[in-house]
């Protein structure tokens, strides 16, 4: 039901057949935004918005949860040398039936299985807090932090004792000597323990030995897990001010189990070289600059256009997740070239046109006189044809050989990369076809123009050096190939050519990567 | 040369006939552009509001089956876009406090001589909120449900909003007609 009012009537009566000129320039926009060009345009544009929200949907949380999983190292280290565990367990297998490969001092590691078990579910019973969760020191073997030595492991408790001689994992210098020894069902003092330690060392702090966290013990079972990365500790002073709180790093029960790993089987090194493939497309913007007055009508003749990158990088990456890369890069940029000669008149250009000139003249019979005479002439004149509006139109197109220099950051969330990266890189002008200006109008003899390719020319196309910024998100397919793709925003910084007129293009950036990684986690040496 | 009809000129388009094209906007566009006007904030917006609508009409025009008129089609195209546009800007509800305004008839004379320009110029003051669901209701001839889904309110919103526009309307037509007379009378 509609309640119609007198109001309504009235405004409906005077205005909904009513008309108003609209300007003329907005059919021409009309056509403009249905032109192909600009429907491309608006869906790149649309594509970019999407493909940026996307990578910052993604990568956002990825980054966050990376930066999160540092809280537990250890986790994050178990999780990461998969291998470990069968190889592990079959060095344990190994020892529990005496091989005779193992060294020497076997017989260190040769526990007997019972007595293993034993000794971990009793540590384990020992060490129980109030809420019944293992505290991490679950193997409770009280021994000093670096000072360890030969007889001081294993001292009151049963044992098993891992006793870090020389150890101080706090520090983060890197490669660390880390040293454990391990000392099997020796009585204190009935033997040396050097004698029947197993020694291993270690490269990587980074893969932690279970020896760091049980260096300290809290007298009630309760602890607190301080610091990130190799800085993590007891702190005691914590643990006898709130026996209440228990804070364990993420998945730190693995940590307790009988088959934790008594050696690392796999290290990580300190960084990995890569080799890839790149590839790019660019969307240029800018221009022409500098202080001769051929840059604005260059920049007005001369349109920036797409382009597009391709080449082969490699670098390396280290554990912090920072990279460093250098590239070789084939690099092409186009524009377009439309210039309105204005011509020159006044050049010689050989021909002539006849122009009639005609003339009507008043002239008086006497200077006295007030008769006069109207003469008529016409006469025929030969004029010189100079040039005349000139139209060149090109599709210029310009090879560069692109050197980048880049550095990362990357942050690995199980198979995702998140990175975003910094740029510097050279371009040297190996090709150039089309059209340039090579005067303006500023000059007599009129603009003129010649090939871009001309060495009239060379000096405007010297090295450009250009920065750019952007952001990848990076999939491993494999262990060893990942592919990274991203946006990015390059901008020429300087240019080592002519100062007057140089190039200054700018523009946005899609990158592709397909990197190939040389170094993987490598297995420990055996002593 | 024979006018071509508006058939003629759907089919044209359809081909991306730009002569059809032009034609076509040229028929309705002086239409179309007095209905963003009403919708709009200003001049440039409406012209804004009349691109994309064009835009849409020439994108959109095989959806028209020829079952109406091919102008209520292009004017409903155009309506939809302006209310797209006011929802981009998002707007506020603006609530001027018209509630106290008593709703009293208005005169017959008060509305006499009430020109296009004038009428549109008191169409333009409403707040955006009333002047949308004015213009839809009272001249568009839309009933308060398609307002609601239109726009994203409730039914009770829009009758609200028409009844505040009313009466906006109401007192500056009264306003304006006690001015008149008041010069009349100081004329004598």
């Amino acid at each position: 039901m509609k309640e119609r009012h007198p109001i309504d009537d009235l405004f409906r009566e005077g205005l909904y057949n009513s008309e108003a000129v609209p300007p003329a320039e907005v059919w021409e926009r009309v056509v403009a935004q249905r032109s192909w060009g600009h429907r491309l345009l608006a869906g790149l544009q649309r594509r970019w918005a999407i493909s940026l929200f996307a990578l910052l949907l993604v990568g956002t949380p990825l980054a966050w949860y990376g930066v999160r999983s540092d809280a537990a190292p250890v986790a994050a280290t178990s999780a990461s040398t998969p291998a470990a565990t069968p190889e592990e367990r079959s060095t344990s297998l190994a020892a529990k039936q005496g091989d005779e490969d193992l060294g020497p001092n076997a017989g260190a590691q040769t526990l007997p299985d019972s007595l293993q078990e034993s000794n971990v579910v009793h540590a384990a019973e020992h060490t129980q807090g109030a809420d019944g969760i293992p505290a991490p020191n679950a193997s409770s073997v009280p021994k000093q932090r670096s000072n360890v030595g030969p007889h001081s492991s294993t001292s009151d408790q049963d044992n098993v004792a891992i006793a870090g001689a020389g150890v101080n994992s706090r520090k983060t210098e890197e490669p660390e000597l880390l040293t454990y020894e391990r000392s099997g069902d020796k009585e204190p003092g009935a033997g040396s323990v050097d004698e029947a330690a197993k020694t291993v060392t270690a490269t990587s702090a980074s893969i932690r030995p279970v020896a760091e966290v049980d260096a300290l013990t809290a007298p009630s079972g309760s602890g607190k897990l301080v610091g990130s990365g190799t800085d993590d500790y007891f702190d005691m002073e914590f643990l006898l001010a709130h026996p209440h709180r228990i804070e364990y790093p993420r998945r730190l029960d693995s940590m307790l189990v009988n088959d934790r790993p008594v050696e690392a089987p796999y290290v990580l090194p300190n960084g990995a070289w890569w080799l890839g493939v790149q590839f790019g497309w660019n969307e240029w913007n800018g221009g022409w600059t500098g202080a001769s007055p051929l840059v604005d009508e260059l920049n007005q003749a001369e349109e920036w256009q797409s382009g597009w990158q391709a080449g082969v990088v490699g670098g390396r990456t280290w554990k912090s997740g920072f990279s460093v890369s250098l590239g070789l890069e084939v690099a092409n940029a186009r524009s377009r070239f439309l210039f309105n000669g204005a011509g020159n008149n006044d050049s010689d250009t050989g021909a002539y046109e006849f122009v009639l000139d005609t003339t009507w003249q008043v002239n008086a019979v006497a200077p006295d006189s007030s008769y006069v005479v109207y003469t008529y002439s016409f006469d025929l004149v030969a004029v010189p044809i100079g040039e005349r509006g000139v139209r060149y139109s090109a599709s210029n197109r310009y090879t560069l050989l692109n050197i980048p220099l880049e550095i990362a950051w990357q942050k690995n969330v199980k198979r995702f990369t998140f990175a975003p990266r910094l740029s510097l890189n050279a371009g040297l002008f190996i090709g150039r076809n089309g059209t340039t200006l090579e005067n303006g109008s500023n000059v007599d003899t009129g603009p003129t123009t010649i090939p871009a390719n001309d060495p009239r020319a060379d000096d405007r196309f010297g090295m450009l050096l250009s920065g750019s910024a952007g952001m990848d998100l990076g999939y491993a397919i494999t262990e060893r190939i990942q592919l990274f793709a991203g946006p990015g925003y390059s901008t020429v910084l300087t240019s080592f050519g002519d100062n007057a007129l140089r190039p200054s293009i700018n523009g946005f950036t899609v990158r592709g990567r397909l990197v190939y990684e040389f170094g993987m986690m490598q297995r420990k040496a055996r002593p | 040369m024979r006018e071509l009809t508006d058939q003629e000129l759907v089919q044209g388009c359809l081909r991306e006939d730009k002569k059809c094209q032009e034609a076509l906007y040229s028929r309705y566009a002086r239409r179309m552009y007095a209905v963003c006007l009403r919708y709009a904030r200003h001049a440039l917006e409406a012209q804004d509001v009349l691109q994309d609508g064009w835009v849409r009409v020439f994108d959109k025009l095989h959806m028209f089956r020829g079952e109406g008129s091919l102008e209520g089609w292009i004017r409903r195209t155009m309506v939809h876009t302006a209310i797209s546009n006011y929802r981009k800007k998002s707007f506020q509800q603006e609530r001027f406090g018209l509630e106290h305004l008593p709703e009293e008839p208005v005169a017959a004379t008060a509305i006499d001589g009430l020109g296009h320009a004038e009428l549109l110029k008191l169409v333009d003051q409403l707040p955006e909120g009333y002047k949308m669901v004015f213009n839809l209701f009272a001249i568009e001839g839309y009933d308060h449900a398609e307002i609601a889904e239109m726009i994203g309110c409730g039914e009770s919103t829009s009758r609200s909003q028409l009844a505040k526009a009313r009466r906006f309307l109401q007192l500056r037509i009264s306003e304006r007609h006690v001015k008149i007379h008041e010069g009349e009378t100081s004329d004598r």
